[in-house]
């Protein structure tokens, strides 16, 4: 079955060569590849810190830039090769929820704007009744009363209702993947839970896909069925949700994992496994990306880039410390994923 | 999406708040656009006042239009070099024309030139400017380039030129004339807004909604330009008053039709200043600082207006 | 971090916040922020404030040191750093009391760094203003000053956009800590921080406080940072204090409806389960209705809760609560049973 949504190798380089001083360039993004396939509607979420590349994901995900090298494809077209009525499909079935739940709509109009928007571009609706009961009940499933939220103008609502309106937009244009951009990092600890059960409410009773883009791993893992974790462009870890949060095998994800402030006064916080994240690396690495500043890292860390290797079925970490576990045969880390069928390294998918 | 159990006992999906106890109360439903924009704070002290007295100016002319004799403005209607005195307000020139019904006339020919040029130079800046922001690209380094070449030039010069070579003069032709300079200000500032607007969430927002390029242009980021707009076109309007005020000065300006700067351009080639005529060309330099004042009245407060960071805080 | 024993070493309150009230003043009148906050502070103490949006966290950490601008005004209230009033005292002391004995890391002040000067000279501002020093002293304490939040004396030529987030942050509880204050207010120090750079400039933070044996206020919205870092917590809600105590107790068992809603919605790794909110709105701070402000979305609400505002009371050795249950009750009984039938 064709995937749904495809990141083939993809790179992304930001900067380089300005007209009279050179700048590094940054590599955003680093030989990446990511399948969403049609037939299982999963949660995954992409998790990393600033700079880790996760920002960049959504936006060629979304068409929003296009690839260095490499390709982005939906329904195994490519983005920029795509007819207007491609076009216009991609854009409806991969809909984006983002960070900012006041900066995403347009001060000068009612919330009721960015609803109709996509009825009368996509035709949703037959007629203006049918498109406002549409809207009536994709506000209701994210929990929204309708008479208190139509007619009004953003700055009326809260964080957390705008955040809704939003999730209810995505819903409305009856998409396949919703891509949520740190969806919940600005809204009160209270309310994400209420966002975050919508999406998973979408996922489970309308089959929609969700790409959750976070650097917040509690709530990927309270979510998600598999996740990808990103250091500097590169996956450093990906698999089942469950077993790379639970047990994270690549040194970063167990930084990261340790680092989290549980609200749990029985795991508390130590200090001494701590390195000095900020120290500008003594040299640079030719080989693994995170070696500067892995407790763990040897020789080899440094001198080449660590492949996917795979330690369980359903877990694939680009690290050293693994080196007699099998490699997986691509780098499309999606074939180690919760529901993903089990096949050896080699066989052909 | 068919009803549950649950949405039709009235919840309203995931967990909605108990029916029993009262919600937050409900808030008012928004106030029209016009009522909005009354009550929100935006209305400094200095727009109300500057919009006043441009107001006053306008009430001026045109009552006073109706109330003067065109023929006292043509020369050696009426005796010349008086004083103010009960028959003529404002006195009469050498020329025989009483100053009163000049400035009355001159006036809203001078603040005709000044909108005209506010009304092209704005309406060039809007739409490089939008063009030039949104989609970059060679568009964008041309209109650039130009602009700010045209800028850095000294603009008396280029007027100078225009100005001469124009063969009849009139106040539409003066006001085009200073209009081709005062287009560049706005494209700027218009275009380093878009530039601002075109980053922002809503736009990817819209295009998530299916919204074509040319629509996002339109629907989305020009609303946002309004202020802007007010604020470019006061700035627009008041810089080519000056610029048309001084060419006439220098005596490029219209012969037949008065305006404020001609009446300064006969005073100042009669001598006026030397013989003491003070009420020949004293009335339009008033009148010209009280149009100025209230523009820049105006200017501070549609800066108010339009910058949000500016409001009082609440 | 800390051993997880007793809270700090002496008993004695260093700081004593009472009925501390602090309004906004709107033309449709005034904005409740912070509405009769009472609490006490020991040397040594870490207390954690928690609140969301529209709680009044953020008014009070500016408001304790009277550094509120209009709109916002000191309404009532005395806030006693060693038996003297801060809000009554007069400019001169109350400066001299600012930064020497009790200190702001604000919001956000990695942005605050002035970008145009160097990171010695923002330090020696702070000392600067509380007297001159010769030059060689104001560089061994501007050395200290960085060598006590973990940063090289080599940062201090540079300028703030050479630092990373979290080296800025702690250059900011640098300049805070430089004169050893008794009392350290972090409004939401590390809010745009990764997670990992977090928890080192809390670690930091931690250190330092304890190397000078002051006391933290630490305001926030994340309950786990409150959880990892403090020993005593309290709540705000609609700009009072609904619950206060030992982190340990009001984590375990709370107390308050609000408290309760607010630990269940935090997603744990404990296992996957459901994600519950809670539902409606915190109430706007303009005309307040009188009674409980958390009535509107309370479970438990009943009669007395609709017109009669609950005040804190003591319900165990050091912990207060501000609701009609107590003290007819021991703890928080199960949910009603309307409230029940919702939840799954």
């Amino acid at each position: 079955m064709a995937p749904l949504l495809e990141l083939r190798d993809v790179t992304k380089v930001y900067g380089g060569g300005g007209l009279l001083r050179r700048r590094e360039p940054v590599v955003a993004l680093d030989n990446f590849s990511l399948t969403i396939d049609d037939g299982r509607a999963t949660i995954t979420a992409v998790a990393g810190e600033s700079g880790s590349g996760k920002t960049t994901l959504a936006h060629l995900a979304l068409g929003h830039v296009a690839p260095t090298s490499g390709a982005v494809l939906y329904r195994g077209r490519a983005l920029d090769a795509m007819s207007r009525a491609e076009r216009l499909q991609f854009r409806r079935e991969v809909q984006p929820v983002f960070q900012d739940p006041f900066a995403a709509f347009n001060p000068f109009y009612r919330i009721d704007h960015v609803l109709t928007m996509p009825i009368e571009r996509f035709r949703l609706a037959a007629s203006a009744r049918e498109g406002r009961r549409l809207i009536v009940e994709a506000l209701e499933m994210v929990g929204l009363r309708p008479q208190e939220t139509l007619g009004r103008f953003p700055h009326q609502l809260s964080g957390g209702q705008r955040q809704r309106v939003m999730v209810a937009r995505a819903l409305l244009c009856r998409p396949k993947v919703i891509l949520a951009d740190e969806p919940v990092s600005m809204v009160d600890a209270s309310l994400r839970a209420t966002i975050l059960a919508s999406l998973q409410r979408l996922n489970r009773e309308l089959g929609i896909s969700v790409v959750y883009i976070t650097h917040d791993l509690t709530t990927a893992y309270q979510i998600s069925d598999d996740i990808v974790v990103l250091y500097r462009g590169s996956v450093a870890e990906a698999g089942s949700a469950e077993q790379v949060i639970q047990k994270p095998k690549h040194p970063y994800t167990r930084l990261l994992v340790s680092s989290i402030p549980l609200p749990d006064r029985g795991r508390r916080w130590t200090g001494e496994d701590l390195p000095d994240v900020e120290a500008p690396a003594a040299r640079r690495s030719a080989g693994c990306k995170f070696a500067p500043r892995c407790p763990a890292a040897m020789d080899v860390c440094w001198a080449k880039p660590p492949p996917l290797f795979r330690p369980d079925d359903h877990r694939v970490a680009s690290c050293f410390l693994y080196p007699d576990s099998p490699v997986l045969d691509s780098n499309d880390v999606a074939r180690v994923f919760a529901g993903a069928p089990v096949a050896t390294a080699g066989a052909a998918q | 999406m068919g009803e549950t159990a649950r949405q039709r006992e009235g919840e309203t999906g995931l967990l909605s708040p108990p029916s029993a106890p009262a919600d937050a109360p409900p808030r008012p439903l928004a106030p029209s656009s016009a009522r909005r924009l009354r009550g929100s704070g935006r209305w400094s002290g200095s727009l109300v006042v500057g919009l006043v007295i441009l107001l006053a100016v306008l009430l001026l002319s045109v009552v006073g239009g109706w109330l003067v004799d065109p023929k006292d403005g043509i020369v050696g209607a009426v005796t010349p070099s008086q004083p103010p005195s009960a028959r003529f307000l404002l006195g009469t020139d050498s020329q025989g024309r009483d100053v009163l019904t000049m400035l009355v006339l001159g006036t809203p020919q001078t603040i005709r030139i000044g909108l005209t040029a506010g009304v092209v130079g704005v309406a060039i800046g809007l739409v490089l400017g939008l063009l030039s922001g949104y989609f970059g690209g060679w568009f964008d380094g041309t209109v650039r380039v130009l602009s700010d070449a045209l800028m850095t030039v000294p603009g008396i010069a280029i007027l100078l030129i225009i100005a001469i070579n124009v063969g009849h003069m009139t106040p539409f032709l003066m006001g085009l004339t200073v209009a081709s300079l005062s287009w560049m200000y706005p494209t700027r500032s218009i275009r380093a807004q878009v530039l601002s607007i075109r980053e922002r969430p809503y736009i990817a927002v819209a295009r998530a909604n299916g919204a074509s390029e040319a629509e996002i242009v339109f629907r989305e980021v020009m609303p946002n330009l309004l202020p802007f707009i007010a604020a470019s076109f006061v700035g627009a309007t008041s810089g080519a008053m000056l610029a048309s005020v001084g060419l006439e000065a220098l005596g490029l300006g219209t012969n037949d039709v008065h305006t404020l700067g001609t009446m300064i351009f006969w005073a100042q080639k009669y001598s006026a200043v030397l013989r003491g005529q003070w009420w020949w060309f004293g009335p339009p330099i008033a009148m010209i600082a009280t149009i100025f004042i209230g523009l820049f009245f105006v200017s501070a407060g549609v800066d108010r207006f339009a910058n949000p960071r500016l409001r009082q805080q609440t | 971090m800390r051993p997880n024993d007793a809270v700090g070493p002496a008993a004695e309150p260093v700081l004593q916040v009472e009925d501390f009230a602090v309004y906004y003043d709107t033309p449709r009148g005034p904005v409740k922020a912070v509405d009769g906050v009472t609490f006490a502070l020991r040397a040594g103490e870490r207390l954690g404030l928690i609140g969301e949006s529209g709680s009044g966290k953020t008014t009070m950490g500016t408001a304790l040191l009277r550094l509120n601008r209009p709109p916002a005004r000191i309404v009532r209230g005395r806030v006693l750093l060693n038996e003297r009033d801060l809000l009554a005292v007069p400019e001169r002391e109350l400066a001299r009391m600012r930064l020497g004995e009790i200190a702001l890391v604000p919001q956000g002040a990695m942005n605050a760094l002035n970008p145009v000067m160097r990171i010695r000279d923002q330090i020696e501002d702070g000392l600067l203003a509380h007297g001159q020093l010769p030059k060689r002293e104001l560089a061994e304490r501007v050395a200290h000053a960085l060598a006590r939040v973990g940063l090289p004396p080599e940062l201090a030529d540079r300028y703030p956009h050479e630092l990373s987030g979290g080296q800025k942050q702690r250059v900011a509880i640098a300049i805070a800590t430089v004169l050893s204050p008794r009392v350290i207010v972090a409004d939401e120090p590390t809010s745009a921080l990764d997670v990992v750079v977090q928890r080192q400039v809390m670690l930091t933070l931690g250190r330092v406080q304890e190397g000078l044996g002051a006391a933290v206020i630490l305001i926030g919205h994340d309950m786990g940072l409150i959880a990892q870092f403090a020993d005593t917590v309290g709540v705000l809600y609609a700009g009072r204090l609904v619950e206060h105590g030992p982190i340990d107790d009001v984590l375990a068992a709370p107390r308050h409806p609000y408290t309760r809603m607010l630990v269940d919605s935090l997603p744990t790794l404990e296992g996957k389960r459901e994600l519950r909110g809670i539902p409606g709105l915190p109430p706007p701070l303009l005309n307040l209705p009188p009674g409980c402000p958390f009535a509107p979305r309370c479970p438990y609400a009943f009669d007395r809760c609709v017109g009669e505002t609950p005040l804190p009371q003591v319900v165990a050795p050091g912990q207060r609560v501000a609701c009609h249950l107590y003290p007819s009750h021991a703890e928080l009984p199960p949910p009603p049973a309307a409230a029940g039938a919702r939840l799954g």
